[in-house]
C-alpha cells in the first residue's frame, strides 16, 4: 500500500510499498494492512510505525488518517521523525501540554489529549 | 530645450533606477522560487483535507443536524470578509487587484442592506480600504516583522474567526486572496469558508466507497472543520506569498525594460544636442574667419 505523511508545510514521507502501518487511533492502537476497509479516524498522540524494509518511527501530537484504495494518507500538524526528536523538543512539547491542562477554558477532550501526550513523551524518553 | 548637463543628469538617474529595479527583480525571482515550492508542497495537505471533508459531507444525510461551521446558521445577514494583501508595495497590480475584487463584493453587501465586517491582513490592503470602508474594519493584522508565515499564524487567525462565529458576530465568512497561476498571471479569489461552500470534487469515481468512521461522522466533522479552515487560510497565505513575488518580479522586469527604453531615447537626444552644439561652434568659427 502507499503511505503519505503530510503536514501543512510539506510531504514528510512517502512510500508506495509498505506492508503494514501501526497508528495510535483515537479508539486504540490500530494496525493497517493492505486492503483494509476505507476508514477515516483521528489519531491521539503517539508513535506511528511504518514497517517497510527499514521500519520508520514517527511521533505525532495528533492528526487524521484516511485510508482508501490502498492509499493511506496521514495528515498531521505536528509530526517528527523519532531519530530527529531531541530531548529539548520533547521537553518543549511537554511544557506546552502542561500549560494547556492548566488553562481553564480547556475542554475535557483537550485535557485527555494533553495527558496522553505527556504519557507518550515520558515513554519515549525512557526508551 | 534641456541643456547637455540636464540630459546627462537624467541619464544617470534613470540608470540608477534601472539598477534598483533589476536588483529587486533578482531578489523577487529568488524568493519566488522558494514561495512557489512552499505553495506546491502545501497543496497536498489541503487537497487531502478537502477529500476527507467532501467524503464526510456525502455520508451525512441530515444536513440540518450537522455542525454549524458546515451548514451555516441559516442566516445571511452579517458578512465577515478577510482581505489578505501584502505588506510591501512595488508589486504591480497585486494589492490593487485583491482590493478591487473585495470592494465590488463590499458594495454589493452594502447595497443589499446587509451588515459588513472586515479584517485586513497586510498593511497595503488596509491603506487602500480605509479610505472608503474605514468604519467597517474591525481589525488590522500585519506580519511585517515575520520572515515567513507559518501554520501558527493561520491557526491564530482561525481561532479568532471561530470565536467570533460562536458568539454569533457574523453569519458568512469570505476570504480574499490571489491565487498563483503562473509568474505572469495571478487571479484574485473570493472564497467562502463559513459555511463550507461546495468543495471542488476530488475524485468522482470513488463515490460509492463506504467509509468507516471512528468516532462517528459528526464528531469527526466537529474537530476537523476548524482544522480545515486553518488549512484553507494557510493555503491562501502560501498562494498569496507566491503571487506577491511573481507579481513583483514581472513588475520589476517591466520597469527595468522601460528604464532601458528611456535611456536609449535620452541618449539619442543627448547625442543630437551635442552634435548641434558642435555644428554651431563650427559655424561660428568659420563665419568669424570669413569676416576677417
Amino acid at each position: 500500500m502507499q503511505v503519505d505523511i503530510v503536514t501543512p508545510e510539506k510531504v514528510l514521507f512517502t512510500d508506495n510499498d509498505v506492508p503494514m502501518v501501526t497508528v495510535p487511533g483515537i479508539e486504540g492502537q490500530m494496525g493497517i494492512l493492505d486492503n483494509h476497509v476505507p476508514i477515516v479516524t483521528f489519531l491521539r498522540p503517539g508513535v506511528i510505525n511504518v514497517e517497510n524494509k527499514n521500519s520508520k518511527y514517527f511521533f505525532t501530537t495528533g492528526g487524521v488518517i484516511d485510508f482508501k484504495n490502498n492509499i493511506l494518507s496521514i495528515l498531521c500538524q505536528d509530526i517528527y521523525d523519532i531519530e530527529e526528536l531531541t530531548d529539548q523538543k520533547i521537553n518543549q512539547l511537554k511544557n506546552n501540554a502542561n500549560k494547556k491542562i492548566k488553562d481553564e477554558n480547556c475542554t475535557d477532550h483537550e485535557v485527555f489529549i494533553s495527558n496522553t501526550l505527556i504519557e507518550e513523551l515520558n515513554l519515549l524518553k525512557s526508551r | 530645450m534641456p541643456s547637455l548637463k540636464d540630459l546627462r543628469n537624467r541619464i544617470t538617474s534613470v540608470k540608477s533606477t534601472q539598477k534598483i529595479t533589476k536588483a529587486m527583480k533578482m531578489v523577487a525571482a529568488a524568493k519566488l522560487r522558494k514561495a512557489q515550492e512552499n505553495a506546491e508542497k502545501g497543496r497536498a495537505y489541503s487537497e487531502k483535507m478537502n477529500n476527507i471533508i467532501s467524503n464526510l459531507k456525502k455520508s451525512i444525510t441530515d444536513i440540518s443536524s450537522s455542525p454549524k461551521l458546515l451548514a451555516g446558521n441559516n442566516k445571511n445577514d452579517v458578512h465577515l470578509c478577510v482581505v489578505m494583501t501584502a505588506d510591501r508595495g512595488l508589486c504591480g497590480g497585486f494589492n490593487t487587484n485583491i482590493v478591487k475584487k473585495a470592494r465590488e463584493f463590499f458594495n454589493q453587501i452594502i447595497d443589499s442592506n446587509k451588515k459588513l465586517k472586515i479584517i485586513t491582513v497586510g498593511s497595503k490592503g488596509d491603506d487602500q480600504l480605509k479610505r472608503n470602508f474605514k468604519d467597517y474594519i474591525l481589525e488590522r493584522i500585519t506580519y511585517k516583522n515575520l520572515k515567513n508565515i507559518t501554520v501558527n499564524e493561520a491557526s491564530e487567525l482561525t481561532s479568532k474567526i471561530i470565536t467570533m462565529f460562536n458568539n454569533n458576530e457574523f453569519d458568512v465568512c469570505t476570504i480574499f486572496y490571489n491565487k498563483f497561476k503562473s509568474v505572469i498571471s495571478q487571479e484574485p479569489q473570493a472564497q467562502q469558508i463559513i459555511p463550507v461552500e461546495n468543495l471542488e470534487e476530488g475524485d468522482e469515481d470513488n463515490n460509492d466507497v463506504q467509509y468507516e468512521f471512528e468516532p462517528d461522522e459528526s464528531e469527526i466533522l466537529e474537530h476537523l472543520l476548524p482544522q480545515n479552515i486553518t488549512t484553507q487560510i494557510f493555503k491562501a497565505f502560501l498562494e498569496n506569498a507566491a503571487s506577491e513575488q511573481g507579481s513583483r518580479m514581472s513588475a520589476m522586469d517591466n520597469a527595468t525594460r522601460n528604464a532601458g527604453d528611456l535611456i536609449d531615447k535620452l541618449t539619442i537626444n543627448y547625442n543630437r544636442s551635442r552634435q548641434a552644439v558642435i555644428t554651431k561652434e563650427l559655424i561660428e568659427i568659420i563665419s568669424g574667419a570669413e569676416s576677417l
